[in-house]
């Protein structure tokens, strides 16, 4: 047999190597809010951004996400239930965090490299409020098991922009 | 009676000239450290100190000003050309001048402490300023540097950033390893100068070519920027060692790539050409096949929890 029908054979002989399709990756997530946000806040925006490392997260975190990046900087997300959008609320039980509970959210993202994940803290009245925001860079983003991030705390910066992110 | 009287208004009149005295000619009564046992010697230093000690402070001041636009001064000139920079501003009644010399001082040497003969005024103002850099009022350092695009690896890799306010003492440096080393390495930026020779706020790092080798599979290198004083604080800074920035080395085949050997066989004989219309083809189906079932995720769960209260 020639070498030019055997590469392709070989070559799709060595795909079907490797581990079988892992389960989708759990990816560890810890957040502390200040306790002035957890006064107000009635809703968490989570948003994933592509080309993290481009961005600077201290800038980020002084205002509305939605004001500082193009709709397509977003990477589309899935919640728990099925929703999808390039932002998700989550409402937030303020009675159960401020008696020292905690809140736990989950999103599914795009498999990928060099994302900043931005947690905005809002309040869901006409318009939406914007109390504050963590934003946090994420160097990748397995299928598997991924590396636990320590986020950074949310804390009370407040401003007058609208924190609202078109699905 | 009437001479007891005449000798104790003399001590008083001595006692008052000796008070009111300005400094250069206090001397005699309440001697200040000589200054030129505090710091080191250049010729604007020495000739700050002499026109200081003869009360010339505008002229000190000018002298100072000058002599620190001087290009390749060592530490520890700077930080005794601020000492005498905040001391003259002061004595000339410029009080944010004083200050903003004595923070650059302070930043450079956070231990540093006045002489104990040094006016309750400037005592005062320092302590202050000491306090300020505590609690980090003090004006933030910005660095501005873009993330290292993947190089193709066997050359230097020139990085540029833009520094603003830099501490006199602090050191912008660039952290690197490659992905699963523990330990980074590091590279300082320098300052560039202009064609004038004075420093510009640019700042210039390189990665040495033996750093960045190429090899025959593409590797990650991580990296951070940071700004640290000196007592090793960070004051800026972009990516950090837990969450680094990564950038990609080329492999060898792509270098290599289009300087082929021209004596070898005809393109299309090549068994690689056929390889890779294979991986391309394999690839093609694998693509279509993955986005006609749905894109690959990875779950992010997040924890929420308020600060506990300060007791």
């Amino acid at each position: 047999m020639s070498l030019r029908l055997l590469s392709p054979l070989l070559l799709l002989g060595l795909g079907a190597c490797g581990p079988d399709a892992e389960p989708a990756g759990r990816f560890p997530l810890a957040l502390t809010m200040e306790r002035a946000v957890a006064n107000d806040v009635q809703a968490l925006q989570v948003a994933v951004v592509s080309r993290g490392s481009s961005r600077s997260c201290t800038e980020i975190q002084r205002t509305c996400l939605g004001t500082q990046v193009r709709r397509d900087d977003l990477v589309v997300l899935k919640d728990t239930q099925g929703r999808e959008g390039r932002a998700l609320r989550f409402p937030v039980d303020l009675a159960t965090l401020q008696s020292g509970g905690s809140l736990e959210l989950a999103v599914d993202v795009p498999v990928g490299r060099d994302y900043a994940l931005v947690i905005e803290a809002i309040t869901t009245g006409t318009p939406p409020g914007f109390l504050g925001s963590s934003c946090n860079y994420l160097r990748e983003v397995n299928a598997g098991d991924n590396a636990p991030v320590i986020a950074a705390p949310l804390t009370l910066t407040g401003g007058d922009c609208n924190p609202s992110i078109a699905p | 009676m009437h001479a007891h009287g005449w000798r104790l208004r003399g001590w008083a009149l001595l006692l008052v000239l000796g008070l009111g005295a300005r400094p250069g000619w206090s001397r005699p009564l309440f001697p200040e450290p000589v200054l030129s046992q505090l710091g080191p010697a250049s010729p604007a230093i020495t000739e700050a100190r002499e026109q200081f000690d003869q009360g010339e402070f505008e002229d000190a001041r000018r002298t100072l000003l000058e002599g620190l636009d001087a290009p390749d001064l060592t530490d520890d000139q700077l930080v005794e050309m601020y000492r005498l920079l905040g001391l003259t501003a002061l004595y000339l009644g410029d009080e944010p001048q004083a200050r903003d010399a004595y923070e650059k001082l302070l930043q450079a040497r956070p231990d540093y402490e006045l002489p104990r003969s040094s006016p309750p005024k400037l005592r005062a103002l320092y302590a202050r300023i000491r306090e300020d850099i505590k609690s980090r009022r003090v004006r933030p350092v910005t660095l501005d540097v873009d993330p290292i695009p993947d190089p193709p690896g066997g050359e230097p890799v020139v990085v540029e950033a833009s520094i603003q306010d830099l501490a006199l003492g602090a050191r912008a440096r660039l952290f690197y390893r490659r992905a699963g080393d523990e330990a980074y390495n590091s590279v300082d930026f320098a300052r560039e100068r202009g064609p004038d020779g004075r420093p510009r706020e640019r700042y210039r790092a390189v990665l040495p070519a033996y750093e960045v080798p190429t090899e025959a599979e593409a590797y990650e290198m991580e990296y951070y920027f940071e700004v640290a004083d000196a007592a090793q604080r960070r004051l800026a800074g972009r990516g950090d060692s837990f969450q680094p920035l990564i950038f990609q080395v080329a492999p060898r085949a792509m270098r290599a790539g289009a300087a082929a050997d021209p004596s070898s066989r005809p393109w299309y004989k090549s068994p690689w050409l056929w390889v890779g219309v294979g991986a391309v083809a394999i690839g093609a189906t694998a693509g279509i096949v993955a986005l006609t079932s749905g894109e690959e995720r990875g779950r992010v769960p997040i924890t929420i929890r308020v600060e506990p209260p300060t007791p």
